[in-house]
């Protein structure tokens, strides 16, 4: 028992923090598209294939389509 | 109270996501439908890493606590990590992030813009994209003339050899490399055939005069049934600024005169819908 909590805690803890302060978002992790559940249209997403998707590089103005960048703040609160 | 997101609802170069739907999960939607209303042993430890879509929740995990913020600035650099800040922070923040990118987060799209004067077949292009790109510095005009043939120049003059009806238009490209979309107009060389002219038994609207415009441009439009009819005015980036009809009428020729209000100059789009006919047309707005 102690032994698997103590692989999990290694586990969780190799997951954490990518990016801390100052860092800057890799390519490969702004063109990584999510899928978007509920909400997709109130924020503008555009529908593909019957779902919605966000890549944060949708918001980069070097690489999305119109050439603005924008400023983000992500505050996520869990329900549970 | 005001929420941070109604505070920059009017910036369109904010963008706040405030719960996990807006930005998606690290498990697929059927289970977060399934599971987010409770705690649920099995499911937590894919919030953190299920070893494909990890990475928004591995940097917004402060410590594996909720809730969390993160910023990002206009360079994608997290700017800002850290648990639940209070609104006057926040927006404090923000605003600093967008003193920061200047207009860089403020521009509109580049748009490619014309008008034309006809003489026999000879065509003058007038090039006003510089009114309908403002902040940006254009550096190429791509102009198609729907006959085979294309120029570079920025207000070209253009012979056709034929009559006919030819749509012509214009991209343009600034010095980021960032491309408009095309801007495209009809240009009827020669007699018109009847069957071109609007008539009182078209649907749809005619171009606005003058255009551009300051302080107000003259909108005609036809309705071939009377019923209910709704003509709204959006900005560049789809947002309504203007309702300004939504009554019955009767069939038939009308107008109205558009006075923009409290907007910015450039460029903004007209939406005629009756039903299920829709028409769009696009004015330039100077100051």
């Amino acid at each position: 028992m102690f032994f698997n909590s103590f692989i999990s805690l290694i586990l969780i803890s190799f997951s954490f923090s990518l990016y801390q302060v100052g860092d800057q978002i890799s390519q490969n992790d702004q063109d990584r598209r999510f899928q978007v559940c509920y909400g997709g249209e109130e924020h503008g997403l555009e529908e593909d294939h019957g779902s919605y998707t966000l890549a944060l590089g949708d918001y980069n103005g070097y690489t999305n389509d119109s050439g603005i960048f924008y400023v983000m703040m992500i505050d996520m609160a869990a329900s549970w | 109270m005001v929420a941070i997101e109604d505070w920059y609802s009017e910036n369109p170069n904010v963008v706040i996501f405030t719960n996990l739907d807006d930005i998606g999960q690290p498990y697929s939607c059927q289970q977060w439908g399934d599971h987010h209303q409770d705690f649920n042993e099995d499911i937590f430890p894919l919030m953190t890493d299920d070893g494909n879509q990890d990475v928004i929740w591995s940097w917004l995990q402060t410590g594996g606590a909720f809730p969390s913020t993160a910023y990002i600035d206009h360079t994608m650099t997290v700017y800002y990590k850290a648990n639940n800040p209070s609104f006057g922070p926040a927006t404090s923040t923000i605003d600093s992030m967008l003193d920061e990118c200047g207009d860089l987060c403020t521009l509109s799209p580049p748009a490619a813009l014309f008008d034309f004067a006809i003489d026999g077949n000879t065509v003058t292009f007038f090039d006003f994209s510089e009114f309908a790109s403002e902040g940006w510095v254009i550096e190429s005009w791509d102009w198609d003339f729907d006959d085979g043939t294309t120029s570079t120049e920025q207000n070209p003059v253009h012979t056709y050899d034929a009559d006919g009806t030819y749509e012509v238009s214009l991209i343009i490209t600034t010095d980021m490399g960032i491309q408009s979309e095309p801007y495209i107009a009809e240009i009827q060389i020669g007699t018109l055939e009847i069957s071109d002219i609007n008539s009182p038994s078209d649907f749809g609207l005619l171009k606005n005069y003058p255009n551009p415009f300051n302080p107000s441009t003259t909108i005609d439009y036809f309705m071939k049934e009377s019923g209910n009819i709704k003509i709204n005015v959006y900005d560049m980036n789809g947002k309504l600024v203007d309702e300004v009809i939504n009554d019955y009428q009767i069939s038939g020729q009308h107008s109205f005169i558009w006075s923009p209000v409290n907007l910015s100059s450039g460029m903004y789009y007209v939406n005629l819908v009756q039903g299920l006919n829709i028409d769009q047309m696009k004015m330039l707005y100077v100051k």
